[in-house]
């Protein structure tokens, strides 16, 4: 899954991304890879701040018509902003036990292992005045009803304050199979490289084969008009 | 001085009941306590049964064979409050669950105290429930632990690993191995032996508890953006019996701790010896007079020419016999020189 990183199926991966450096190329690649790759596949994108005209203009660029699996079911694209109440603070109940509701019959649709569900983002759900332990909670059963259907399941973080870890951040930490971390080059911007990307792995994955990157061997990347291109430091074509 | 890591991660004993194994965002201790239930699993050391409550890791990412006999594992990611069809009862279940385990020695495992705390919903009936079930822990006829996992910040672990919830403990604090890097060369404060034990504690023990440190070596700037799980730092703070003896200490040592060689001196661990000083036996500086293109060696009989030369001192090396005369100045004006010994600043009034 998600090449060139070549990651399992049927995981809890965490995007990590910051505002210079946003990682929708990171979700968009890895959704058309999904839908291209097995028949019958599943596809739940859940989106609390872009709207579907978005991912379909993006997804064209792919030579994916996104209306044609909307109408054949095998993706299902849920405008979050929609189906939630901004919380007043007033109620017993979990705030987004009402989205769970209209996520959980998607999944039990699904056949196992050929679902992805994408939540894009979670820390949108934070700004607009969820609590922590909603969102947690929330976060904990869609993972566990993605882990009864070996579904894979990417979350989005923005990271508003880089080296210094926010509470979210450090529960997605914990839950985490595998994290993605796209971050700014450190000198700047620049034309040829617009970003760097490192693969980490959860606290408690066994690695088992899974080629890890660190920081220091960051992988860079460019987005062009065609998507993103992948390369080691210093072998850009910018640089050679 | 022996190692307190093995003892902690071997079958329980007698006396020591409690384990708090204390991870953070940068660097977590679940490597170790798959390696406490490997080790009590294993059928060629001494074994005990093993109850392991999952509410946040996955149980596949904490045992290495789920599917043996003497592990008990209670799958609870998915009880949820709010999202679980029926209403939970964590506390009777856990209690009930361990009363009736079997009557050998057991190790009752919490993979996450903080997610406990959620379900749960309060601090006082987390930490009521952890004691009732440490109580039974503690009254069962052969010795048992309770093995609590958690991650700072944390509400529950400064609770529990005080006395008043046991006076006995292992605590177990995991480090990232940068951070040790970090403190030898910006306070220049190697890990003991290098440096002397009182000063390393004083400098490391308030940069490893604000934890603000911690996180800006791993996520900031310089850092690698996450912690290794191949080797970490442990630090333990072991209160309670000496296991030889009835003798009450409180111990706080630092080890390493790696995936290849389980517990180790920190010495062992890889990324922390560029950190540290060199070695105690110096290294033999070059020799100059090596490999150049001529002689720079004298013959015997050189030497004894060499050795007959007269120095060029007068004294030769010798004493003085008479003692110089101090330094003075002999100066003869001449017809040019005006000298007036009067002082010409007699008349200042200062």
């Amino acid at each position: 899954m998600l090449s060139p990183f070549n990651l399992p199926e049927g995981i809890v991966l965490l995007i990590t991304d910051e505002l210079n450096s946003p990682a929708d190329f990171l979700l968009h690649r890895s959704f058309a890879e999904h839908v291209k790759s097995a028949k019958g596949a599943k596809n739940i994108v859940l989106s609390v701040s872009d709207s579907i005209a978005r991912w379909k203009s993006i997804a064209l660029k792919s030579n994916l018509n996104l209306a044609q699996y909307l109408a054949s079911g095998s993706l299902e694209f849920v405008d979050v902003s929609s189906h939630i109440q901004v919380p007043t603070g007033r109620s017993d109940q979990p705030n987004l036990h009402s989205l769970f509701n209209i996520i959980q019959p998607l999944l039990e649709k699904s056949d196992h292992g050929l679902a992805l569900v994408i939540l894009d983002d979670i820390s949108t759900l934070e700004w607009i005045g969820f609590s922590l332990l909603d969102i947690t909670r929330f976060t904990r059963a869609l993972r566990a009803a993605c882990l009864q259907i070996g579904a894979t399941l990417i979350i989005r973080h923005h990271i508003v304050t880089p080296g210094e870890p926010d509470d979210m951040f450090r529960y997605l930490l914990q839950i985490c199979t595998y994290r993605l971390e796209v971050q700014p080059l450190s000198s700047g911007r620049s034309g040829t490289v617009s970003g760097e990307i490192a693969l980490h792995s959860g606290p408690g994955t066994i690695v088992d084969g899974q080629k890890l990157i660190p920081r220091s061997l960051a992988l860079q990347y460019k987005l062009t008009d065609n998507g993103p291109t992948f390369f080691e430091k210093g072998t850009s074509s910018g640089v050679l | 001085m022996s190692a307190f890591l093995p003892t902690v991660i071997t079958t329980p004993r007698r006396g020591n009941p409690l384990v708090v194994l204390q991870s953070s965002a940068a660097q977590s201790s679940l490597p170790i306590l798959r390696q406490i239930l490997a080790r009590s699993s294993d059928k060629s050391k001494a074994r005990c049964y093993n109850i392991l409550f999952s509410f946040l890791y996955l149980p596949s990412s904490i045992l290495d064979d789920s599917s043996s006999q003497n592990i008990e594992v209670h799958d609870w990611l998915g009880r949820i409050p709010g999202y679980h069809e029926s209403t939970l009862d964590t506390r009777n279940e856990i209690l009930s669950a361990v009363k009736q385990a079997p009557v050998e020695s057991i190790n009752v495992v919490i993979d996450s105290v903080d997610t406990l705390l959620s379900n749960v919903g309060t601090t006082k009936e987390t930490y009521r429930l952890l004691y009732d079930l440490l109580s039974i822990i503690k009254s069962r006829p052969n010795p048992s632990r309770l093995i609590l996992h958690g991650t700072q910040p944390s509400k529950l672990i400064p609770l529990l690993t005080q006395t008043a919830f046991s006076p006995s403990i292992a605590h177990v604090i995991v480090h990232p191995t940068s951070l040790l890097a970090y403190v030898a060369t910006e306070y220049l404060t190697p890990p003991p032996p290098a440096s002397p034990a009182a000063k390393f504690w004083s400098v490391f023990l308030p940069i490893s508890e604000r934890g603000y440190d911690t996180e800006q070596v791993t996520f900031g700037a310089r850092g690698e953006g996450s912690g290794d799980a191949s080797e970490m730092v442990v630090e333990i703070i072991l209160r309670g019996n000496d296991g030889s003896s009835k003798k009450r200490t409180v111990e706080r040592v630092l080890e390493g701790w790696s995936s290849t060689e389980g517990p180790c001196p920190l010495t062992k661990l890889a990324r922390l010896k560029g950190s540290r000083p060199s070695a105690m036996s110096p290294e033999a500086a070059p020799d100059p007079t090596k490999n150049v293109s001529f002689n720079l060696s004298l013959t015997s009989s050189q030497q004894e020419s060499r050795a007959n030369v007269p120095l060029p001192y007068a004294h030769e090396g010798r004493a003085l016999e008479n003692q110089p005369t101090p330094g003075a100045i002999f100066y003869d004006p001449d017809s040019a020189d005006d000298i007036d010994d009067d002082d010409p600043d007699e008349d200042l009034d200062i």
